[in-house]
């Protein structure tokens, strides 16, 4: 059975703690791109906390709602919510998010085309060893056992070097290859990837409500980064379907500090709806 | 000078004035979906749960619409899911439909397991770049390496791939995606068609120049003084637009940008009655039985719930 993922104390819910590291985390130099999936309501946060603590420089890109830059305190639904749209800089019109998709990312120019550096990612209901996700669906296409949402700009990932998130820690969505992938990892490892899809580099993090993952330099295979408060090694290994690459000293995701708590929960999630949202770990 | 009537809440000519020798283009709701079920292929636009025709798709449903093709926005959830579960699709392109965090969507699931609809397996580039291809009257819309990496290549029959003739390269190419008939949702409309969307991502204009006849459903239908006094605002010009229809609220149970918002409690209720087998209760209830568009809204709440809706587009509690 499936459990609530639990940091081991009652100070904070681990979608709060997942918001704040994945706020820390949020990466790339200079300006970039923080966006988000429809139910990403902690990468929604961890943008817009990103930008109020260590990122000013970050675009919080809400494509579903249609904006850049939302000033919103109480978090709205999902990257979708028209509230994400409150205090907004610019309304975006999805043919420039297609645009910057099917051009490619260009090195050194982040002028919020398609450069997703910031935190956040695609999800999936498979993801596998190489941090390719499938958004299709399991089994025999088209007569899926398990029919997926659909792929929408998932295959993104494929020209901007997005990061992968997911809320639910398990064998059944940490497999050893998925199904049928909608958003490009390191596709089979090694150098696939760049040989497919023009040089371009992969995904560099798997968020998880229990882990942090990263990828080996050569292989590109899943690796444990960090281990967040609550749970070991151990456990990571117990609910991943694929074989990890697990280095001698394995850290601790480091915990929230009473500031980016405090943050969080005065500028930017004041309904407190991360204090509620469900993660899980287990089938 | 002859009156203009209108079949409004608040008569037009109350409110405005009207040119009398300028085409109004206001039709009453029960018209536009009689008109939506003589065609085969329909498009839609909005943004997940917000800002959906839900108005038109109601109406299509009861004026009896059946085995038609859906080309939807990049991201839908209830605008797909209702007219599947009311058995209106026989295919849909699909790039998301899903309630994303009230969960997947219920009568898109049952009919793709039991293969009752059928299913192209198209994303985000395929419906914008395929709709802006039919806009064009292009005969296709070519992109580079991207489907490459992923698995569309071989699920979607659609995608096809082809020499570029000046670099010789293989690239995809994505076939122009043509609507019959285009509806939307916008929040305000003159009766000439002028129609302002107050957010979304901006589909609206690609998929009227790719279909042969556009409705547009307005919470409000204003004078054009209004339209005239912002037309920068303007989403997509009365010249493109065949029929308008007043309906307040239209969108609901989706949400209105900037006027109000998404009724997750009705979402629940739909998502929940079709995963318990009982679609039909919900079609029966809220899309055959409601004699009109206001009865519709005095059964989900009426004038209490509404008021509710609007206050809280600005602060979710």
């Amino acid at each position: 059975m499936a459990e609530p993922a639990y940091p081991g104390t009652d100070t904070y819910s681990m979608a709060e703690f997942m918001a704040i590291v994945l706020a820390r985390q949020a990466g790339g130099e200079g300006e970039t791109t923080g966006g988000g999936g429809a139910n990403q309501a902690v990468a929604l946060a961890a943008n817009r906390l990103a930008q109020i603590t260590v990122r000013p420089d970050l675009w919080l890109f809400t494509g579903g709602a249609g904006v850049y830059n939302g000033k919103f305190d109480t978090l709205p639904i999902g990257t979708w919510d028209p509230r994400c749209g409150h205090g907004a800089e610019c309304k975006i019109y999805i043919a420039d998010v297609v645009d910057g998709g099917t051009r490619g990312e260009r090195p050194g120019r982040a002028s919020g085309r398609m450069k997703r550096g910031g935190s956040g990612g695609f999800g999936g209901i498979q993801v596998d060893k190489f941090g390719n996700i499938n958004m299709i669906g399991i089994g025999e296409h088209p007569k899926l056992k398990v029919r997926g949402p659909g792929t929408v700009g998932t295959i993104w990932m494929g020209s901007a070097s997005a990061n992968v998130y997911v809320e639910h820690h398990s064998k059944r969505i940490f497999v050893d290859k998925c199904d049928y992938i909608s958003g490009p990892g390191w596709l089979s490892g090694g150098d696939s990837r760049h040989q497919t899809l023009n040089g371009r580099d992969g995904p560099e993090y798997i968020w998880s409500p229990i882990c942090v993952l990263d990828f080996t330099e050569d292989e590109h295979r899943a690796r444990i980064a960090s281990v967040h408060p609550g749970y070991t090694v151990a456990d990571v290994v117990a609910n991943t379907g694929f074989e990890l690459a697990i280095p001698k000293d394995v850290p601790q995701t480091t915990p929230p500090t009473d500031w980016e708590l405090n943050v969080l929960r005065t500028q930017v999630d004041r309904n407190g709806v991360l204090k509620k949202r469900r993660m899980t770990v287990g089938a | 000078m002859p009156t203009h009537k209108h079949n409004c809440l608040i008569p037009l000519n109350e409110q405005l004035p009207a040119d009398p020798r300028r085409k109004s283009k206001l039709i009453d709701l029960d018209e536009a979906g009689r008109i939506i079920a003589t065609k085969k292929i329909f498009s839609i636009a909005g943004s997940h749960s917000a800002d959906a025709a839900m108005s038109l798709i109601r109406a299509a449903i009861r004026a009896g619409a059946k085995g038609m093709t859906l080309i939807p926005p990049i991201t839908t959830s209830l605008a797909a899911d209702l007219p599947i579960a009311a058995g209106m699709l026989k295919k849909l392109y699909l790039s998301y439909v899903g309630f994303e965090v009230f969960g997947m969507a219920p009568a898109f699931r049952k009919a793709a397991e039991t293969q009752s609809l059928e299913i192209i397996e198209a994303d985000e580039p395929f419906i914008l770049l395929g709709t802006q291809a039919a806009a064009g009257g292009k005969p296709f819309n070519a992109v580079q390496y991207i489907y490459d990496g992923t698995d569309h290549k071989r699920l979607n029959p659609e995608l096809k791939q082809v020499v570029d003739p000046f670099t010789g390269r293989t690239v995809w190419a994505i076939p122009p995606l043509r609507a019959d008939v285009f509806i939307m949702h916008a929040q305000a409309c003159d009766e000439y068609g002028n129609a302002q969307c107050w957010g979304g991502t901006g589909q609206e204009r690609d998929k009227a120049k790719a279909a042969d006849m556009v409705i547009v459903q307005a919470d409000e239908i204003v004078g054009s003084e209004v339209i005239q006094k912002d037309p920068g605002h303007t989403t997509v010009p009365g010249l493109w637009v065949d029929y308008v229809v007043h309906a307040p609220y239209g969108a609901h149970p989706t949400f209105s940008s900037n006027s109000y918002a998404v009724d997750e409690a009705h979402l629940k209720t739909y998502i929940d009655l079709v995963r318990a087998g009982k679609a039909q209760e919900y079609i029966d209830k809220y899309v055959l039985e409601p004699k009109d568009h206001y009865e519709y809204l005095e059964r989900i709440g009426g004038l209490r719930r509404l008021t509710q809706l609007r206050s809280s587009i600005a602060v979710r509690s």
